[in-house]
């Protein structure tokens, strides 16, 4: 996965990202099928947990982020995996519009007997915390969820969800017993990959206040 | 940055015995809110316009709105709602009301609501069951495909509303639906679609049931294969593969011969949501495609239908339809397809 970078530093390259990326600007509808699969899902969820789930606002930031990066696909060069490269791309996004809503008159209007969030009443730092990380880890699983082809997800869900039993979930998808405990063990090696991805792309479109991990639109500047 | 895959913290440990933590982790995280199915349709539409990608037939055919139709369609349906309203209120009010699994959603094109009370839906979300006596509606642009418990997928196409009156009994109150009892030998009672009209019996087959927009109590039935039976007014007909009946109020029957394939059944299609093609052989996913698409699949000789089913496919299509992923995958085999008339010839790929 690794190739030789400037000053003689190992620089990570994604090679399969890399080749899908080559093969959707040669307009394979397949890769296009893929990237879609594996990326679209798990964006918007990304998008939609940092803009407090506002459809509209998330839709368009969405749609944004995706015909900018497309737009400029030829300046992806694996560094990053594409889910990663598009999170931080959708990052960007997100700090514009607020830039631009930031300068534009305030149209916020309170209502006086609207609670305040919960954080505002002292809750113990500690606790906070631990709710802001079982959050981003729920969002990773359901990112990583969303990047599975929708049946390995489904099984997933129905096997650790609802708790349904091996057979029971063979009866719901009209397999024999073996093959459903093998599309089982399948759908936990795709999450397993996906789950990486997942934290990989929210790790790296943290806001930071240096330059590091910032992702311009067609160029992507990593740490080595 | 090291070269194996980033890693963090809280990402699960791989090896064997880890499955528990996993799947505590997948309870942990609670279920998923759905992502609305237009929010990624609209992200497909924009990509293949930053790729330069021509569209796909779905999304080139979807802004085709016939500019008289929503009138047309509701004097239309004003009519056949007065028409016939006292003898659908006989028919409701003589269905039984306990409450029982009847059938899952399989997927979605778009929203898809549940009847909670007199007036008031529910949005349904893929994977959820619904009892006996559910009533399901879909809005403008939206189709779904359902698994009844006794095995048969029936799909609503766009502004279509149907009660599940049983396990086999759908009521079609508005617009059409597509029922696929499949290939194997049916284990229940046969599959029934009730209207006030007449009730449509399958006996092995793949149809539709539609209210005709056009004509006041007007229902058509079209089979695609095996045959149905139909039965109201006092009078039974038979009508096989391709065949289309209209049945009139006051037992008017008209009929018509119809392809198996080609426009008027895509639709089914865009209901079906996902081809899912992991694990299936290539001969099984063709298999597939001429179901869903009506096609008659050959080999252009057994050889290559022996290596066909020989490779084993990963993987996904994404959003592509059936008739669209036939051709890729082909291709991506190294087998090329030739349609004709309806009829899908499979042949190794010709070297350029």
């Amino acid at each position: 996965m690794s190739e030789g970078g400037a000053g003689g530093q190992a620089v990570t390259v994604h090679f399969e990202d890399r080749s899908l990326a080559a093969r959707m600007r040669a307009g394979d509808e397949v890769a296009l099928a893929i990237f879609a699969e594996r990326c679209f899902g798990p964006l918007y969820r990304f998008a939609a947990s940092r803009l407090a789930g506002d459809p509209e606002l998330t839709s368009e930031i969405v749609q944004t982020t995706i015909a900018k990066a497309l737009a400029n696909l030829a300046g992806y060069r694996g560094e990053a995996a594409l889910l990663t490269w598009l999170c931080a791309c959708c990052t960007n996004e997100i700090r514009m519009h607020f830039r631009r809503r930031a300068s534009a008159p305030d149209e916020v209007e309170l209502a006086e007997d609207q609670a305040p969030s919960a954080g505002f009443y002292g809750v113990p730092k500690e606790d906070a915390e631990a709710d802001l990380q079982r959050k981003e880890v729920a969002l990773q699983v359901h990112m990583a969820l969303d990047g599975l082809p929708e049946h390995y997800a489904r099984a997933l869900e129905w096997k650790y969800l609802e708790r349904l039993s091996v057979a029971e979930i063979a009866a719901r998808i009209g397999l024999e017993g073996k093959a459903a405990e093998s599309l089982l063990t399948r759908a936990r090696q795709a999450f397993r990959a996906s789950y990486g991805r997942a934290g990989a792309a929210v790790q790296a479109a943290e806001p930071t206040d240096g330059n590091e991990g910032k992702v311009e639109h067609g160029r992507t500047r990593t740490s080595v | 940055m090291d070269e194996r895959e980033p890693r963090f913290d809280a990402a699960p440990p791989e090896g064997d015995g880890d499955d528990e933590a996993m799947g505590a982790r997948i309870a942990a995280a609670g279920p998923r809110s759905p992502i609305l199915p237009e929010a990624l349709a609209a992200l497909q539409e924009t990509a293949r316009a930053a790729l330069g990608l021509a569209k796909t037939p779905a999304e080139a055919s979807a802004p085709r709105v016939r500019p008289i139709g929503r009138r047309w369609r509701l004097a239309a349906a004003a009519a056949v709602f007065l028409a016939i309203g006292f003898g659908w209120f006989t028919f409701r009010t003589l269905a039984p009301s306990r409450a029982m699994p009847v059938a899952e959603v399989e997927a979605a094109t778009g929203p898809l609501e549940l009847e909670i009370g007199k007036g008031y839906w529910r949005s349904v979300r893929v994977g959820e069951r619904l009892s006996k006596d559910a009533r399901l509606r879909t809005g403008s642009g939206s189709r779904a495909s359902l698994r009844l418990t006794q095995g048969a997928i029936v799909r609503l196409d766009a502004e279509s509303q149907v009660w599940f009156l049983g396990a086999a009994v759908v009521g079609l109150e508005r617009g059409g639906i597509y029922a696929d009892t499949g290939t194997a030998k049916p284990t229940g009672p046969a599959l029934e679609v009730k209207t006030p009209l007449c009730t449509v019996r399958h006996l092995g087959t793949q149809f539709e049931v539609r209210w005709i927009d056009a004509v006041p109590s007007a229902l058509r039935v079209r089979v695609r294969e095996g045959s149905v039976e139909v039965e109201g007014e006092g009078r039974t007909e038979r009508a096989a593969a391709g065949e289309e009946l209209s049945v009139l109020r006051g037992g008017g029957v008209t009929r018509a011969r119809i392809a198996g394939f080609g426009a008027d059944w895509e639709w089914t299609m865009d209901a079906a949501g996902r081809l899912e093609i992991e694990g299936r052989d290539l001969g099984q996913l063709l298999d597939r495609v001429g179901r869903e698409t009506g096609w008659q699949v050959r080999f252009a000789d057994p050889e290559i239908e022996s290596s066909a089913r020989r490779i084993v496919l990963h993987g996904g299509v994404g959003a592509l339809r059936p008739d669209q992923a036939a051709f890729a995958i082909l291709a991506g085999a190294g087998f090329e397809g030739k349609l004709d008339q309806g009829v899908l010839v499979v042949r190794l790929k010709t070297p350029s």
